[in-house]
């Protein structure tokens, strides 16, 4: 796994990880150092860039009138959609 | 025999590395197949870490798609490996159930067409919107609603009770192709509210914390000024009283007779 995602991952769970204590753990992570400094200033955008991350992420899954008719796409094709480059 | 395939929708939670339960993890250990819709890139990744074999259903979205074909595709597309005999694990941000239509939707048609299938619990927005904002839904009541759905449906509101607008950043879309609609859109709502609120009535714009490194969105505006706000689609608009609330005194004067009752008998 990631060390970076391991981190957060890690960071995620305690609840008592002081500011001195995070830097800290930063700084002996055996990371990039773009890596490591974007865990410094806490930028979770210029870490999603650094490690790839998706650039567009959707979180609507709710839709106001479950009751409409579905419509018509006109590229609608099912399936799986192709593997983003 | 009972057909193989089964199907369990967990969520993750919020916050990446806080929220997930065992129960949850032990899912998407053991699931023969993963699916995965996580509102955060670094989330994602973790996910693909933990299951390298993840399949996210975020490629089904495309601006000016039906959202209703997008979530048709990811329950079929999930459907296809149930049927296939594999026990699969759908994986989503936050609680599985809450404002989330493809979770449920999905485990309805697998138990209509014979496979196991439940929802395990996560901690939702919702969740986090009340420990963030100190907030108890049971002080005085707390409505939610779809924010388009409290536009275009007639709903009575208490304005002595909470009211919570989710989706507000796509308030007032017809098409489900959009994810994003604009002040025009908003003004429209505002209005709305403003048969209860008035404008200068103090509401907040709430995102949920995702990561230990960043902080909940908690800002506190005028009504009038959601207009011009700054709205992403995971912000949540939380509207707090505007009235005191009103007792019932019919009603209570019938539990005082009632309770009168009940001690003659007693006694």
């Amino acid at each position: 796994m990631s060390q970076v995602i391991q981190f957060l991952d890690a960071a995620g769970s305690n609840a008592q990880l002081s500011a001195v204590d995070y830097a800290a753990s930063v700084a002996m992570l055996q990371v990039d150092a773009d890596e490591k400094q974007a865990l410094l200033d806490r930028d979770h955008l210029a870490l999603a860039t650094l490690l790839d991350g998706r650039s567009k992420m959707y979180c609507y899954i709710n839709s106001p009138d479950s009751d409409e008719p579905e419509p018509m796409d006109d590229d609608d094709d099912g399936g799986m959609p192709e593997k983003e480059e | 025999m009972q057909q193989s395939g089964s199907l369990a929708c967990v969520g993750l939670g919020m916050m990446l590395g806080a929220h997930l339960s065992p129960r949850s993890r032990s899912h998407i250990q053991q699931a023969d197949v993963v699916f995965g819709l996580v509102s955060d890139p670094l989330v994602e990744l973790w996910l693909q870490q933990m299951r390298p074999d993840a399949r996210s259903l975020q490629p089904f979205y495309r601006e000016g798609k039906s959202r209703q074909t997008t979530y048709r595709e990811m329950i079929e597309s999930m459907m296809v490996e149930v049927r296939a005999g594999q026990d699969v694990c759908g994986v989503f941000y936050g609680h599985p159930g809450v404002f989330a239509l493809v979770p449920h939707k999905v485990i309805e048609l697998a138990r209509k067409e014979g496979f196991p299938a439940h929802m395990e619990p996560g901690i939702s927005a919702e969740d986090c919107l009340y420990a963030d904002l100190g907030i108890d839904p049971g002080t005085y009541g707390c409505q939610h609603y779809e924010a388009s759905q409290f536009m275009f449906f007639q709903r009575r509101i208490d304005p002595s009770a909470y009211l919570v607008l989710w989706q507000i950043g796509i308030a007032g879309d017809r098409s489900l192709a959009r994810f994003a609609t604009g002040g025009d859109y908003r003004r429209l709502l505002v209005e709305l509210l403003m048969a209860d609120y008035p404008p200068s009535h103090e509401v907040i714009a709430y995102e949920a914390a995702t990561l230990p490194i960043t902080a909940p969105r908690m800002g506190r505006l005028p009504l009038s000024e959601i207009v011009s706000a700054e709205l992403h689609p995971h912000t949540t608009l939380v509207i707090p009283p505007s009235q005191p609330m009103r007792r019932n005194q019919a009603m209570l004067d019938r539990v005082a007779q009632l309770d009168l009752e009940l001690s003659a008998e007693l006694s």
